[in-house]
């Protein structure tokens, strides 16, 4: 049975889907809404706390890297990537507050500003797997074999993709593709780093290259607030390519988080079908 | 600055052979699968690069060229 062949019904899709959009726009929400309020408390401190967190260790400068969207001088929607993952208090802290640095044109020296970055770019990051994970709960929920519940929640195993790249394929039984997809990211990613001098993961220098960078994960995280002192002394011959491989390695984790996601969620529909057949 | 032609072209089987392990990963499930279709898929994406950067060098030193 292929996997195209297995999908949720109409119902749990749209719970799904309403879940998903909950879980965006208030981390926590889409578990609340499930009746999962230890999880819902869980996501919504953890995102909250390094959203709010973050904002405050680097001044508010995240919002000299976002645009408002609008019509007629309103602000309907302030994009910014990735905090935006968290929506509604990244919508509220930029109603609230400006950046100290005016929009960048006065650099001021913020002693915990990589840190405040990363803390925010964690919690939106968060915030989107959080959707996922409400996601996989729902659709676990909805299988009636009684064995639904041992199965790894598909949400969980796209959060372990974030943590580690292909921990997730690994955790599903899948260990040839957690060990090859992990191991080419990784790779990727650090050949990338070091084309770059260990210098190049640097929000003020490429704020979209840098959104890309993040999507690597628990790797990524600690390498930018590891790398945060290290400096160029010259220009290097193959940094923008550094640039690109690190910047490919995250979007690359996200698609395999997304194979993570789908493939579990195959094996708990997959063991529903079993269970109609054999209740046949 | 402009590094060498040979690194440039390891660099690019490296991404080439990651962009085909996640492609690949992506559409299978089974080491089998994977593996048979890793080299294809690897090997397609570094010619269609080599030949646009091949386009991109003689455009450059001919139409392009400033003096030309």
């Amino acid at each position: 049975m292929t996997t195209q062949d297995l999908a949720p019904c109409e119902s749990t899709r749209a719970q799904i889907a309403s879940t998903v959009w909950f879980s965006v726009l208030i981390p926590g929400l889409g578990h609340f809404l499930q009746n999962q309020r230890n999880w819902a408390l869980f996501w919504f401190a953890l995102c909250q706390s390094l959203l709010i967190g973050g904002f405050y260790l680097a001044d508010y400068t995240q919002f000299d890297y976002g645009n408002p969207l609008g019509i007629g001088g309103n602000t309907i929607i302030y994009f910014l990537i990735p905090e935006g993952g968290n929506f509604l208090t990244t919508q509220l802290f930029a109603r609230m507050y400006d950046s100290i640095e005016a929009g960048g044109r006065y650099p001021t020296e913020i002693p915990w500003r990589n840190l405040g970055y990363v803390m925010s770019a964690m919690s939106g990051l968060l915030s989107l797997f959080g959707a996922a994970h409400a996601a996989g709960m729902a659709s676990r929920s909805s299988v009636k074999s009684s064995h639904a519940n041992r199965m790894l929640n598909p949400g969980t195993a796209a959060l372990l993709n974030l943590m580690l790249p292909g921990l997730g394929h690994w955790k599903t039984g899948r260990k040839f593709k957690g060990l090859i997809l992990g191991s080419s990211i990784l790779t990727l990613f650090i050949v990338g780093m070091m084309l770059g001098d260990w210098a190049d993961f640097d929000r003020q220098r490429h704020s979209y290259y840098w959104v890309g960078q993040m999507c690597v994960g628990a790797p990524g995280w600690l390498s930018a607030i590891l790398s945060e002192s290290a400096r160029f002394t010259s220009v290097l011959p193959y940094q923008d390519v550094g640039l690109l491989f690190t910047t490919s390695a995250g979007f690359f984790n996200i698609v395999a988080s997304l194979d993570a996601f789908h493939r579990a969620e195959h094996d708990v529909l997959l063991l529903d079908t079993k269970s109609t057949e054999v209740r046949k | 600055m402009m590094g060498s032609p040979l690194v440039m072209i390891i660099l690019l089987l490296l991404f080439s052979v990651v962009l085909g392990v996640v492609v690949s990963c992506y559409r299978f499930d089974t080491k089998a699968e994977i593996l048979e279709s890793l080299p294809r898929r690897a090997a397609t994406f570094a010619i269609v690069v080599s030949m646009f950067a091949v386009v991109a060098y003689v455009l450059s030193a001919v139409v392009l060229m400033p003096a030309a």
